[in-house]
């Protein structure tokens, strides 16, 4: 899901759309960053199964917020399995707070 | 224009309560290896509670049993428990990855193992050397202590009361089984219904398929709670982290310079005033008390709405209230036996029961050196075992652990969730 809007669309009664955070906004990487507000660290399988993403979809997704510096991917062995972990980050809390203020500001709109 | 705007304005707001509610559900997933677990229970229970009934009846009937049959009685339990759990890991071995909530109702029923196996090693080793089967007689309190801690944490996780009426049917039990230590048929038939009632029946209930989750649907009302519920889950569990982190610095270096001040008494034969050995035996736990009470009025208004900052915290709760009920057993049977040795074994209880609940937070949080904390604790706990009769070295092994094990560790957390 792309956060792209037609020009004017953001101006209706004070919500301002480009306040939300373009690296997060779409549901598979809001899913990601709310489900690592809690836990903190997931395996990819954890996430893949949790939010039923393909493989594909989900490692581009891990990969933007990698890039946005909001989640830290720590790739390991577990025996002979490779381990792939996605970390929340300090800066991926920040991120998401913002975006749930930015948010509010439509949600609380009468 | 003012109509397109508006249009485009509600069809933002139907996305956005879309998102928050799918997000919310998302977020409050639960536990989905239950049955697993609930199976494990009910074979478990019952195998034991058949155990503890057939000694039972061989008590009140008098029976005389042939070596085959005692072999097979001792034996059986552990054989089909062992086998069963084989089977399970085998069926269940290519489970897709688990969510957070299934992690740590999984990890809380683990630790409880974990806890069990090194107080095994504690109770069997001190009953053996000292050559008291009293002491032995211990060690299933100390289970049933554990099982009420991964009760509590299965209830801080899934939010239903009857786990928790479960997690303080066990404390119960544990303190019970103190007050019948010297009534072996009263001990050996309470043990047996409390695995049947206890341990059979909720398994059972587990393993029924469950409903599934609330889908989340949309809804102008609910998309102010599931905003409201998705801003405290970004700072409520570094806030957890800290107020956690504190009380175990708190503690570890109030409990850390008791055992000190103890050990720098006996290694150096100090002799002290009365009211010196009052200070020291009472203040840590008056001040840990007073510090303990202040921070749950402090973060009183603190959510809870993650099931995993809700695992971490039952975790270290129930760690605190199996201590009790354990504190109350073996307080109990050391005063009645008079026996300071029993009493000894209470500080390797703690430090089982502490390795359980680092293990939870380190299968929850994934952090290798919380899992380094609780191995800490577990050999802590068989150590302290090893040295129950050379007190001096006792307490300082318990001293450093408490530095090392909890006062560190709670440092390292209260700084990490600084960003709360």
């Amino acid at each position: 899901m792309s956060c792209r809007v037609p020009e004017g669309a953001d101006r209706v009664s004070g919500f301002d759309v480009n306040r939300l955070d373009d690296a997060i906004h779409g549901r598979l990487r809001l899913g990601i960053m709310a489900y690592l507000m809690d836990a903190e660290a997931a395996d990819f399988n954890e996430l893949k199964a949790l939010l039923d993403a393909t493989q594909g979809n989900l490692s581009v997704h891990l990969r933007k917020l990698e890039e946005a510096g909001y989640v830290e991917i720590v790739k390991s062995f577990q025996g002979r399995k490779p381990l792939t972990r996605a970390h929340i980050t300090t800066a991926g809390r920040a991120a998401f707070a913002g975006y749930l203020e930015a948010l509010s500001k439509l949600v609380e709109k009468r | 224009m003012e109509a397109p705007d508006l249009q485009k304005e509600d069809a933002q707001k139907d996305q956005a309560h879309g998102d928050l509610a799918f997000l919310k559900s998302l977020v409050s997933q639960g536990p989905k290896a239950q049955v697993t677990a609930g199976q494990v229970f009910a074979v478990a229970g019952a195998a034991y509670s058949a155990q503890c009934f057939l000694y039972w009846l061989q008590i009140m009937l008098g029976w005389q049993w042939p070596g085959w049959l005692q072999i097979a009685v001792a034996v059986a339990p552990i054989a089909v428990l062992v086998g069963f759990i084989g089977w399970v890991f085998w069926r269940d071995r290519n489970e897709a990855g688990q969510g957070v909530a299934t992690r740590a109702l999984n990890s809380a029923f683990g630790s409880a193992g974990l806890a069990n196996l090194a107080l095994c090693l504690v109770f069997g080793y001190v009953s053996a050397t000292q050559q008291n089967f009293l002491i032995w007689l211990l060690y299933p309190p100390v289970s049933c202590a554990a099982l009420g801690a991964c009760w509590y944490i299965a209830f801080m996780v899934r939010r239903k009361w009857w786990l928790l009426g479960v997690a303080f049917g066990w404390w119960g039990t544990a303190m019970a089984l103190g007050f019948l230590i010297r009534n072996m048929a009263g001990y050996l038939l309470l043990l047996s219904i409390a695995l049947l009632v206890l341990m059979v029946v909720p398994g059972l209930i587990m393993a029924r398929p469950g409903k599934a989750d609330d889908a989340g649907e949309p809804s102008a009302g609910g998309a102010h709670k599931d905003l409201a519920f998705l801003k405290a889950l970004v700072t409520e569990g570094p806030k957890a982290q800290r107020g956690a982190g504190q009380l175990f610095l708190i503690a570890g270096v109030l409990y850390g310079l008791q055992c000190f001040g103890f050990w720098v008494q006996m290694a150096f034969q100090l002799t002290w005033p009365t009211e010196a050995y009052v200070f020291i035996g009472f203040a840590p736990t008056v001040l840990f008390l007073a510090a303990m009470f202040w921070m749950m009025w402090r973060d009183r208004k603190d959510s809870m709405h993650g099931a995993a900052t809700r695992a971490i915290n039952g975790a270290f709760g129930s760690a605190g209230l199996a201590n009790l009920s354990m504190c109350v057993c073996l307080g109990y049977v050391s005063a009645s036996e008079k026996s300071q040795l029993i009493w000894l074994l209470y500080p390797a209880v703690v430090s089982a029961f502490q390795g359980a609940c680092w293990y939870v937070a380190f299968v929850v949080r994934r952090k290798l050196w919380l899992a380094a904390v609780s191995a800490g604790w577990f050999l802590t706990a068989v150590t302290m075992g090893f040295l129950i009769t050379d007190i001096g070295n006792y307490l300082f092994v318990f001293g450093i652990a408490m530095f090392a094990l909890m006062a560190a560790p709670g440092y390292v957390m209260s700084r990490t969730g600084r960003g709360g």
